[in-house]
């Protein structure tokens, strides 16, 4: 079992005018290829912070991330964005499209960031469209789309650089229970098919079932359960 | 380029939101005005400048050479070229003109009869008593005729200042030679219309007897006067010893100064450009801050601060590239209107033209592109610079 991610030590505070918390206290985790980790706590607790910073979106106060070995940190803006581009896939709790492109554009964007040409971009956005069961609705606007269907294209498009990791912020809190299950069903069938290590955080007890490893966060620290 | 495929789709959905849009428009419509008057006056002022070039050098030859021993040389030289139209000898000096009554000071100009006909000079004959010019006889302008109370056939006394002065010192009487008015003409050029007089050149030894005509002056037309520098070049290259002016040599102050006003009037008018193209900031400025959630979105997809940058700069020179388009055909379509058509007119009573001159001179235009495209460029460039700090995580919370 070889090793993505290796976190140390990580602190995060956040500091307002008169007090400071302290988000995450010195956490410590080892993702490993192809793992499916999902994380659950109460409101608050940090779960949204630590994925930002394993992620790359966000910096500790101190510690490291290091992945596949490379300290992600030491990097420049400029590494680290093109490290996000060809590494990372994201989904987030609100389905976060960019309103003023179709769906399939929007999926196409991220190969378009890497340097692909908009025609072969297109080409490509419209077989993940397929993955994920969106065929008929290539032209539509965000605005035009379903919850569900928002949060599967958000899939499609944290997919199509084909990053070795995917992480989820609550991807179905913002769901019927009906769409959570396509969701849910499709991150399974996704990880299966496409050899991916996901991470995903949740509230969803439904979506605790498709982790390898349960993580439990409480007040900036975290406890593996399983 | 992503870049660009996002910015102009920016650039086209702004309708959501009606204000960023009529701000939009303000500044597309505003740089299509700058613009285009940029276009309109600067061809005007070039216009003017053509117009007046050529009044000042209608009958004035566009080189003069002076020479000592070259002139037979000189002479087979410029037969031979093919930029000269004609060239002629000639002398010059001031001269104390008139009757009883007036008298003036002249330049008078001696040159062979048949030159004084031919049509590089342009003196519209008003009157003619004598077709041709010979011998004795004499030409004045019109100008001279009215404020001397002259007319053909009449006879005037010349003195040449160089044998005012010899009699001075010699205590002798002048020269005085009589001639008989046989010619009154009309020219545009206001110099040649007022302050000379022309002669034969017969009369060379006659008018001024002392000098020495070992130094000769020879008059060049050229068939396109631009060429009269070029022309200069090769021509003092071959002959260094001779003395060679253009017009525009004798013009260089008045010509720089026309320069010099169409280049403020550029400065002036760009700055119409200027303020349309700061609603370019206004409205980049509110259209990022709509954005901020979606530069999150592509922060977090791997775009770099600097494509960022690239993207909203892309979306306020669309702008500015717009406007400058439609200003860009709007000034060359009352350009050609007028210049075709004729629609501002001029009082012809008080002008020599009947309608605004207007010429458009090449490197205007991309001098006006450029100026426009760089002042939108400078407009976008802050918020461009302001979205690409965006920070990822505060901005991505939202909803
Ligand atoms: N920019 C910030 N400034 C100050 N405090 C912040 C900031 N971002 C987060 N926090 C605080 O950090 C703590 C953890 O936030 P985080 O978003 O990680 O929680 P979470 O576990 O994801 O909660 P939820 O389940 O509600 O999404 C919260 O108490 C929050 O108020
Ligand atoms: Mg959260």
């Amino acid at each position: 079992m070889s090793v993505l991610i290796k976190a140390s030590q990580l602190v995060k505070e956040f500091k307002s005018a008169n007090k400071s918390i302290k988000v995450l206290k010195n956490i410590d985790l080892t993702i490993n290829k192809n793992d499916r980790i999902i994380i659950y706590g109460a409101s608050g607790a940090g779960k949204s912070t630590l994925l930002n910073i394993l992620s790359s979106l966000d910096f500790p106060d101190s510690g490291k991330v290091e992945f596949e070995e490379i300290d992600i940190f030491s990097k420049t803006d400029d590494e680290i964005s093109a490290f996000r581009n060809q590494n990372i896939g994201f989904v987030f709790q609100f389905h976060h499209l960019l309103p003023e492109f179709t769906a399939l554009e929007n999926v196409a964007i991220p190969m378009m960031i890497n340097g692909i040409s908009y025609k072969n971009a297109m080409k490509k956005a419209e077989k993940m469209l397929h993955k994920v069961n969106l065929s008929d609705r290539f032209s539509h606007k965000p605005a035009e789309l379903s919850g569900g269907e928002q949060q599967r294209v958000a899939i499609a498009r944290a997919l199509i650089n084909s990053p070795k990791i995917l992480f989820a912020d609550e991807p179905t809190g913002n769901l019927d229970s009906e769409n959570s299950k396509i969701i849910q069903d499709l991150l399974l069938d996704l990880h299966n098919k496409l050899d991916l290590t996901v991470v995903i955080v949740t509230h969803n007890s439904e979506l605790e079932k498709i982790g390898n490893r349960i993580i439990k966060m409480e007040d900036g620290n975290i406890f593996e359960i399983s | 380029m992503f870049e660009f495929f996002i910015g102009k789709k920016y650039h086209k959905t702004k309708k959501s939101l009606s204000f960023i849009n009529v701000i939009n428009k303000i500044s597309v419509v505003g740089i299509a005005i700058g613009v285009a008057t940029l276009i309109v006056v600067l061809s005007v002022f070039n216009g003017f400048r053509e117009i007046s070039t050529t009044l000042m050098t209608e009958g004035e030859p566009h080189l003069t050479v002076q020479t000592a021993n070259d002139s037979e040389d000189i002479s087979k030289y410029l037969k031979k070229s093919e930029f000269v139209d004609l060239f002629y000898k000639f002398e010059e000096g001031k001269v104390l003109f008139g009757n009883e009554e007036h008298f003036e000071i002249m330049n008078l100009i001696l040159i062979e009869d048949s030159i004084f006909r031919s049509k590089q000079l342009i003196y519209n004959k008003l009157s003619e008593y004598d077709t041709i010019f010979y011998g004795g006889n004499l030409a004045i302008s019109f100008y001279s005729a009215i404020e001397m109370n002259l007319q053909v056939r009449d006879f005037v006394q010349i003195t040449s200042f160089e044998s005012l002065e010899n009699s001075a010192l010699t205590f002798s009487i002048p020269d005085i030679t009589t001639l008989q008015i046989r010619n009154i003409y009309f020219s545009r050029n206001a110099s040649l219309f007022k302050n000379y007089i022309f002669a034969s050149s017969n009369l060379a030894s006659e008018i001024f007897p002392d000098r020495n005509r070992n130094t000769q002056s020879i008059a060049v037309f050229l068939i396109n006067l631009e060429n009269a520098n070029e022309f200069k070049n090769q021509l003092s290259a071959k002959f260094p010893d001779a003395n060679i002016k253009t017009w525009n040599d004798n013009h260089a102050q008045i010509l720089n100064v026309m320069k010099i006003e169409a280049f403020f009037a550029y400065l002036l008018l760009s700055l119409i450009i200027a303020v349309a193209a700061f609603n370019i900031l206004t409205s980049l400025t509110m259209s990022v801050q709509i954005k901020k959630k979606d530069i999150a979105i592509l922060r977090s997809l791997g775009v770099t601060r600097k494509g960022i940058r690239n993207i909203f700069l892309f979306e306020g020179l669309l702008n500015g590239i717009k406007g400058t388009s439609w200003g860009f055909l709007l000034g060359l379509a009352i350009y050609f209107v007028q210049k075709y058509f004729q629609v501002y007119k001029l009082d012809s009573s008080k002008y020599i033209l009947d309608a605004m001159p207007v010429s458009i001179s090449f490197w205007d235009l991309p001098a006006i592109v450029l100026m426009s495209v760089f002042l939108s460029f400078i407009s976008s460039y802050y918020p461009a610079k302001k979205a690409s700090l965006t920070n990822i995580i505060e901005s991505i919370k939202w909803e």
